[in-house]
């Protein structure tokens, strides 16, 4: 029988009772205030679990089941999360018109004719409502994990909304290089495709915080950063969809879990962020500074009094640099950012690379426990 | 001299949901009809009042009715305030405070719950002493915060 006819519940042995015990008092640590073992590890592991446990990156994204499977395996695997997550970037897009390509070697890509393909399109754009996401596939696929998780690995679910980058997904619309120069051209009609984006993405959160009593929310600023954009136009085509979309899905039952995934090169805007809206349980994680890893003591300074704040890896040392340089970067990170004021994590800038090897990831796991112990 | 409060059946069936008494309620109207600590909103015609009673800080909205008030809604919660550590001036509430007129913005202050401290996101303005938690993330945000945090800390 091949690996992939075989059902995720039946292809990875019962998860360690005691370690996912142990693990779940130590990933509490940072938001209770009440910091146990050893710094936590995350390395934002999606496809590259599946690639660890003899799948492909396509049956990550195309089988949800056998990706949060994949996740935590790899978890117990690694010592890192006592939850799983499973997303991809370009969620919500199909539910608003856009095509899926499943690819070998990349995540699920918009591919073909965009949404907008003229600005008089912009204008019979509007958002899909809670029912209409309900209905669609991004929904399903994401409630077939979770369903898996409630009935299997009820003690590893926790319900995420994945919002990503509004402003990425609003490019994604009309084409990525259209809608920067739009932002200056046409700044109106990129406001106008942000609202459809971000009201659809706060009801996708609704529905998940309807279904499951609470929805995490994942927030990116991916496209809104300082390579693209200057700080003034990142607050208007960036954070100011965050707040819109946060305050409007925890209206509708969403969070009160809020991480802010800044990736891409923050250098010149890293501040403005501070103003995201805040719950309880805030993360911040900055990717970079320049083309260097955002410093955890830049981020300690500004957020470890708001925030658990996470460092950030950077995911070319992941894949291509030794055990003992993601070590030694990790030891200085971990040294750094240990004693943050509101918790650490020690994670990647973005997504663990899906053919890291293995030995970085436990490179880092080693430093968190020669280093960062508590 | 107590204010004459009316509670609508409905609005009576929400606080026995979140298990505030009548009398609670009209002491925190007394109180801010008195002291003048509250949010005012003209264009709603309706008030907002917040004070730390107990063990828990409650929330009233309620609204001019003859020669007294009507009561909108209220909800409470555990988490306590300290200190405000934010005003973020360009985010405007429709709410100004009643003893200074001053425009409510957002502000993001800490709140201590079981020897816990984090940020919350709530409304204020620089003359005043309380941070206000809008309704949603009161009896959403942080009512399902307040219970993981006990669950973590016990875990």
């Amino acid at each position: 029988m091949t690996m992939s006819a075989v059902p995720p519940e039946l292809f990875f042995p019962e998860i360690n009772k005691d370690w996912h015990a142990h693990c779940t008092k130590r990933f509490a640590g940072p938001f209770v205030g009440v910091n146990f073992d050893r710094v936590n590890v995350d390395p934002i592991l999606l496809a590259h679990a599946a690639v660890a446990n003899g799948y492909t990156l396509k049956d990550f994204y195309m089988k949800p089941k056998l990706g949060l499977a994949s996740v935590i395996f790899a978890n117990e695997m690694y010592d890192l999360l006592p939850v799983a997550h499973w997303f991809y970037s370009n969620v919500w897009m199909r539910e608003l018109g856009c095509k899926l390509e499943y690819k070998d070697t990349l995540p699920p890509v918009v591919t073909g004719e965009r949404p907008v393909k003229a600005p008089e399109d912009v204008d019979k754009l509007a958002p899909v409502d809670v029912s209409g996401i309900e209905k669609g596939p991004t929904y399903t696929e994401f409630i077939e994990g979770y369903d898996f998780l409630a009935k299997y690995l009820g003690n590893w679910l926790v319900p995420i909304h994945f919002g990503f980058c509004p402003t990425a997904m609003s490019a994604e619309m009309v084409g990525v290089d259209k809608f920067m120069l739009w932002t200056i051209k046409q700044p109106k009609l990129c406001h106008k495709i942000m609202e459809t984006i971000t009201d659809t993405s706060a009801n996708a959160a609704i529905a998940i915080a309807k279904k499951y009593g609470f929805a995490m929310m994942v927030i990116g600023g991916v496209l809104a950063n300082s390579d693209l954009l200057p700080p003034a136009k990142v607050k208007e085509f960036g954070l100011d969809y965050h707040i819109k979309l946060v305050k409007k899905a925890f209206k509708g039952g969403a969070g009160p879990q809020l991480w802010y995934h800044m990736c891409g090169n923050h250098a010149k805007d890293y501040t403005i962020w501070k103003d995201e809206i805040m719950s309880p349980f805030t993360v911040m994680h900055f990717g970079y500074m320049g083309k260097e890893s955002f410093p955890v003591k830049t981020a300690k300074e500004l957020y470890g009094n708001r925030a658990t704040i996470m460092s950030s890896v950077d995911t070319k040392l992941m894949y291509r640099g030794t055990p003992k340089e993601v070590y030694e970067v990790s030891k200085q990170m971990i040294l750094d950012g240990k004693d943050s004021p509101r918790g650490f994590i020690h994670g990647t800038a973005c997504e663990a690379p899906v053919y890291t090897p293995p030995a970085n990831i436990y490179a880092m796991v080693k430093a968190a426990r020669d280093w960062g112990k508590y | 001299m107590a204010t004459t409060l009316i509670i609508k059946p409905e609005v009576a069936n929400v606080l026995k949901e979140r298990g505030i008494k009548e009398d609670e309620v009209r002491s925190l109207i007394d109180w801010a009809e008195t002291s003048k600590e509250k949010f005012v909103n003209s264009a709603e015609n309706l008030y907002w009042t917040t004070k730390p009673m107990g063990n828990a800080t409650f929330s009233a909205l309620y609204k001019p009715s003859g020669a007294g008030f009507e009561l909108v809604s209220a909800f409470s919660y555990k988490v306590k305030q300290k200190a405000i550590t934010d005003y973020i001036l360009e985010e405007v509430s429709p709410w100004v405070y009643a003893k200074t007129n001053e425009k409510v913005t957002r502000i993001d202050a800490d709140y201590e719950y079981i020897g816990v401290t984090r940020m919350v996101s709530a409304l204020g303005c620089k003359s005043c002493p309380t941070a206000y938690i809008e309704e949603y993330m009161a009896t959403k945000t942080i009512a399902i915060a307040q219970m993981l945090l006990e669950k973590k800390k016990g875990s």
